[in-house]
């Protein structure tokens, strides 16, 4: 799909009303149910009926498409859209997230792919919870998600992830955190643990030697892209006792009213690997992160105890703040990579990278 | 002869219909009072019980693309979904949800095999959690295969497709 096909508005020019009514499918023209204003899938305005007596003539097509976002990019098939004019290129903007993508994603030339339509629902939490959730909370896995190694499902103690985990600090509020897997769980874990098999088909040779070392010592596990796009792939187990495969999620956590989300939440695997490992990867995924997931569904009924407290009139008034005060750690001196590696996550520094840059676009516009 | 046959269809299907109802209102009861491991002893070992992901689409059989789920799962998994409620740290039901289920519609057909049923079944699933927002609803039709034999009834598979195409509840920690 290009980029410029896909990041159209669907609401009418005319009158506002939606010209696409279906969540998925394929269309040539798209036609407005309320006037029959007809556009083609590439938002160019084809006509509207009775043009010559209702206008006097033709309208200027290239006024009447359908709306589109000034700033459209993507990377590794991941399209973004941007409502400024100014903004910077896409690949500016993310900066060493950027370099983070391709180690991610970047590793084989098929590309990865959606494994399936978005999963969608709505929670009475503010979307920052979640983003500030995945630029890499540890801290509250032991606690929050420790229902998972009470059960067994889980190999090894959740509550000793933190010895294990690096944060990734970078410009723009973005923030990754890997865990040393390999270390933690076994040498099969290098890459994530996608099996040898598969793992040996990457293709790395467009990557840095330092990208490189992180896939097979700590490779990274979540993510932020400010404002509001999240990252994980971490090895799950399919069934109890089972050996874990990664999967890859993405979300997106959409602001829908002060203190309302709702998360759209994709899976995705590389396009090369088996259907059937593909398929396992998908449903351990939303066994884990999914609506049901036995992770997600705790996390989401966590996180509306923030947006209730911000709206708490008493919070308000007396100017209430949370506590981020982990004792910061300073960053790695020898880090080759760009932007800051941390030896350790303890320290809130991630969290205080994205809500420097929320507090910055909030003041700046 | 003919007219025995028929009458001895037409009082078996009812009495099936009776156990089948029986049955789906009994795990109702149980789901709803929070009776996990009585329902657990409902299904059946191979049970498949699956919630798919519905989107908007113009034609019904569109809807649920196969092999997109919610909720897949086998007994082993929904095991390990009881073994997180009872392991007193599954944040997402404590305190527990308040439910009610309301069961209707059900219509039974016979299969292939004996003592083994198609239910279809719709369910209304009222959910209210600690909130002081009115409650959740999960509105879902569920194609099941329950076997109804001389041995306690077990439900084999189970379907449950949502009308909602985005979720209007924060998770499915909820049973359908």
């Amino acid at each position: 799909m290009q980029p410029d096909q896909s990041s159209r508005a669907v609401h009418c020019p005319h009158r506002g009303s939606h010209v696409c009514q279906e969540d998925y499918g394929n269309a040539s023209h798209f036609k407005c149910p309320y006037h029959g204003w007809v556009f083609k899938n590439d938002g160019s305005f084809v006509g509207a009926p009775e043009m010559q007596a209702a206008y006097g003539g033709r309208l200027n097509a290239s006024e009447w498409g359908l709306r589109r976002a000034p700033k459209v990019d993507s990377i590794h098939g991941f399209i973004f859209a941007c409502l400024s004019e100014e903004a910077e290129s896409l690949r500016d903007y993310l900066g060493g997230a950027a370099w983070m993508f391709d180690a991610i994603f970047g590793l084989h030339p098929d590309g990865v792919k959606a494994l399936a339509p978005p999963e969608r629902f709505i929670l009475h939490a503010d979307w920052k919870s979640g983003a500030e959730n995945f630029v890499g909370d540890t801290y509250h896995i032991g606690t929050a998600h420790h229902s998972v190694t009470l059960t067994g499902y889980l190999p090894g103690d959740v509550r000793e992830g933190g010895q294990y985990a690096h944060g990734f600090l970078f410009e723009n509020g973005h923030e990754f955190l890997g865990y040393r897997l390999p270390e933690w769980f076994g040498p099969p874990f290098k890459y994530w643990g996608f099996p040898e098999e598969l793992a040996s088909q990457f293709d790395l040779s467009a990557l840095d030697e330092t990208q490189r070392e992180l896939l097979v010592t700590v490779p990274p596990s979540v993510g932020t892209i400010f404002p509001n796009f999240s990252y994980l792939r971490m090895p799950e187990p399919p069934g109890p006792g089972e050996f874990p495969i990664p999967n890859t999620d993405i979300r997106v956590w959409s602001p829908i009213a002060p203190g309302v989300m709702e998360v759209w939440h994709w899976q995705f695997n590389f396009a090369f690997m088996p259907e059937e490992y593909q398929r396992k990867a998908y449903l351990s995924g939303q066994y884990t992160f999914g609506a049901g997931g036995i992770f997600e569904q705790d996390d989401m009924t966590i996180w509306e105890g923030a947006s209730k407290a911000a709206q708490s009139p008493w919070n308000r008034k007396v100017g209430a703040e949370l506590n981020y005060q982990q004792k910061r750690p300073e960053p790695n001196p020898d880090w080759k990579g760009p932007g800051q590696f941390f030896d350790t996550y303890y320290g809130e520094y991630l969290q205080a990278g994205f809500w420097k840059q929320w507090l910055k676009m909030m003041r700046n516009g | 002869m003919k007219t025995m046959l028929m009458e001895r269809s037409v009082g078996s299907t009812m009495e099936m219909s009776h156990l089948a109802s029986r049955f789906l209102s009994l795990e109702a009861k149980l789901l709803d009072e929070r009776r996990y491991d009585e329902w657990l002893d409902m299904l059946g070992d191979q049970i498949t019980y699956e919630v798919p992901i519905r989107l908007s689409r113009r034609e019904f059989v569109d809807e649920t693309k196969s092999g997109c789920y919610h909720i897949c799962d086998n007994k082993e998994l929904l095991k390990l979904r009881v073994a997180r409620f009872h392991c007193g740290e599954a944040w997402a039901e404590r305190p527990a949800s308040r439910t009610l289920r309301v069961v209707g519609s059900v219509l039974v057909n016979p299969t292939d095999e004996e003592a083994i049923f198609e239910v279809d079944s719709a369910l209304l699933l009222c959910r209210q959690r600690n909130s002081d927002r009115p409650c959740d609803t999960i509105a879902v039709r569920r194609s099941d295969r329950i076997s109804l034999g001389a041995e306690r009834p077990l439900l084999l598979s189970r379907r449950a497709i949502p009308i909602d195409t985005v979720l209007h509840t924060p998770n499915l920690s909820v049973f359908v």
